[in-house]
C-alpha cells in the first residue's frame, strides 16, 4: 500500500519536476566583467526589440552589471568573426570588457528559448553560455509571441542571466537578488524537466 | 445468448477502437492551419474573382535546416537523422511531379537551398512569369509530453502562391502545413513518425488543398488527390 503510494509520489514528482535553464562556463577566464555591450537578435520577438530590451538592460544595471550599449541586430551573428566586426564598430570611449549576446532560438511548448553568451574582448573567446527560456503568450495559432508581457519577460531573462553568471562565478551577486522596475524580487525561471 | 452479446459487444468495441485509432493515426503525422476567414456558404472565393484558377503551378520547396541561431557550438540534432528529415528534398523531387499529375496540374519542382539564418528565402533564381506554390519551413520544434514518452517533433511550412500576376489578389492571411515526427499521440511507442513518401505526399496535397480552398489552384474536387503510384 505504502510502496504504491511512494511510487505514485515519485512518478508525479518526476513528471512535474522543474529545473533552472542550464548555464555553463565555456572557457576558464580571470578577466573580471567591467561592463558589457549587449547584442540582441530575435526576428520579430518583442523581447529583443525596443522598448522591452531597455527593461533587460535596466535589470542588469540594477544588479550592478553596467551596460554601455545595446544593439538590436538585423540578423543573428553567423560566427564569432561577425561579433568581432560589430565589436570593432563601437563608439569611441566605450569601456565595455565583454559582449553579452542574446539570441532567440526556437519556440517550445509555451516557451521561447534563447541563447545568451558572454564573450571576453581581451581573449576573443566565448566564456559563458546560458540556454534560457521564457514563458510567453502566443497568438491563437501559436506562431507569434504577443507583445503584452515583453517587458516583464525581458526583466526575467536578465535575472536568469545574472543568476547564471553568479552561479558560474563570473559576476557575483553577493547574495542580492535581481529586482524588477518596481523593486520586487524576480523569481528564477524554472523549466519542466522534459523540456530540457 | 448473454455470452454471445457480451462477446459481440466486445468485438464491436475493439473494432470501433481500432477503426478510430487507425483514422486518428492517419491524421496524427501532421495537419494544416490558417488565419484566413471562412467564406460564406456558396460564396465564390474573393481571389477567384480576381484571377483565373491556376491549372499549372511550380512547386518550390525551401530546404529545412536544424541549425539554430546562436554563437556557441551546437551538438548535432539527435532526432534529425532518426526522423529522416534530410530525405525531404529527395522525396519532394520524386513525389511532387506525381502529386501534380494526380491532380491534373502542370508544373515543375524546384528545391531551393536553406537561406542564411534570419534571412527570407531567395527567390531570385525563379522565373517571375511562372506561378509557384512555395513551401518555406518556418519552425522546427521538439518536445516531450512527459518523461515517460519519447521525443515528438514538428516541422511547419508556410505555404503561399507567388508570381501569380500583379492584378491577382494578395493573400492577406497565413496558410501553413505541418508534419509531425517521433512519438505518435495515438499509437504511442508502437509507431514513430518519420519522413517517408506518405509524409511528403500529405504535405504537398494539404498545400494544394488549402490553395484550392482559397481560390488559387484548380482541383477537380475539394481535396487534392494523393498519388497511388
Amino acid at each position: 500500500m505504502y510502496r504504491r503510494l511512494f511510487l505514485l509520489i515519485v512518478i508525479a514528482a518526476a513528471l512535474t519536476a522543474c529545473v533552472h535553464a542550464p548555464t555553463e562556463r565555456l572557457t576558464p577566464t580571470s578577466n573580471a566583467i567591467r561592463a558589457v555591450r549587449v547584442f540582441a537578435w530575435g526576428s520579430d520577438d518583442p523581447v529583443v526589440a525596443s522598448p522591452a530590451h531597455e527593461s533587460f538592460v535596466a535589470t542588469l544595471q540594477r544588479s550592478g552589471l553596467e551596460t554601455t550599449q545595446i544593439v538590436t541586430l538585423q540578423r543573428p551573428f553567423e560566427d564569432l568573426k561577425a561579433l568581432e566586426r560589430s565589436w570593432s564598430e563601437a563608439p569611441a570611449g566605450n569601456a565595455a570588457s565583454h559582449a553579452l549576446v542574446l539570441t532567440r532560438q526556437y519556440q517550445q511548448t509555451g516557451y521561447v528559448r534563447y541563447e545568451a553568451v558572454l564573450w571576453d574582448a581581451s581573449s576573443r573567446k566565448l566564456v559563458w553560455k546560458g540556454t534560457l527560456a521564457s514563458a510567453a503568450t502566443f497568438d491563437a495559432l501559436r506562431l507569434r509571441v504577443m507583445p503584452k508581457d515583453a517587458a516583464k519577460r525581458a526583466e526575467r531573462l536578465a535575472a536568469d542571466v545574472l543568476r547564471g553568471l553568479d552561479r558560474d562565478g563570473l559576476f557575483p551577486l553577493h547574495g542580492k537578488v535581481p529586482r524588477d522596475a518596481q523593486g520586487e524580487e524576480i523569481s528564477p525561471t524554472l523549466l519542466p524537466l522534459q523540456l530540457l | 445468448m448473454m455470452t454471445w452479446s457480451i462477446a459481440s459487444a466486445r468485438r464491436a468495441s475493439i473494432l470501433s477502437f481500432a477503426l478510430t485509432a487507425a483514422l486518428s493515426a492517419a491524421a496524427a503525422d501532421g495537419g494544416t492551419r490558417e488565419t484566413c476567414p471562412k467564406p460564406a456558404p456558396n460564396a465564390t472565393p474573393a481571389s477567384a474573382e480576381a484571377q483565373a484558377l491556376l491549372t499549372a503551378v511550380d512547386i518550390v520547396f525551401v530546404t529545412a535546416t536544424s541549425r539554430k541561431a546562436g554563437l556557441a557550438e551546437q551538438a548535432p540534432d539527435e532526432e534529425w537523422a532518426d526522423w529522416k528529415l534530410d530525405d525531404i528534398n529527395r522525396l519532394v523531387a520524386e513525389r511532387a511531379p506525381k502529386v501534380l499529375r494526380s491532380n491534373s496540374l502542370g508544373g515543375e519542382v524546384i528545391v531551393l537551398p536553406a537561406p542564411n539564418l534570419g534571412d527570407p528565402p531567395d527567390f531570385s533564381t525563379l522565373d517571375p512569369s511562372r506561378p509557384a506554390l512555395v513551401f518555406a519551413p518556418t519552425q522546427f520544434s521538439k518536445w516531450k509530453r512527459n518523461l515517460l514518452n519519447n521525443m515528438s517533433g514538428s516541422l511547419v511550412y508556410s505555404v503561399r502562391l507567388i508570381n501569380v500576376g500583379a492584378d491577382a489578389a494578395q493573400m492577406k492571411c497565413r496558410v501553413e502545413v505541418w508534419g509531425a515526427f517521433g512519438f505518435d499521440p495515438v499509437w504511442g511507442r508502437l509507431k514513430t513518425n518519420r519522413v517517408d513518401r506518405e509524409w511528403v505526399d500529405t504535405r504537398l496535397a494539404d498545400g494544394l488543398t488549402m490553395m484550392a480552398k482559397l481560390g488559387g489552384v484548380k482541383l477537380s474536387s475539394d481535396k487534392a488527390i494523393r498519388p497511388t503510384e
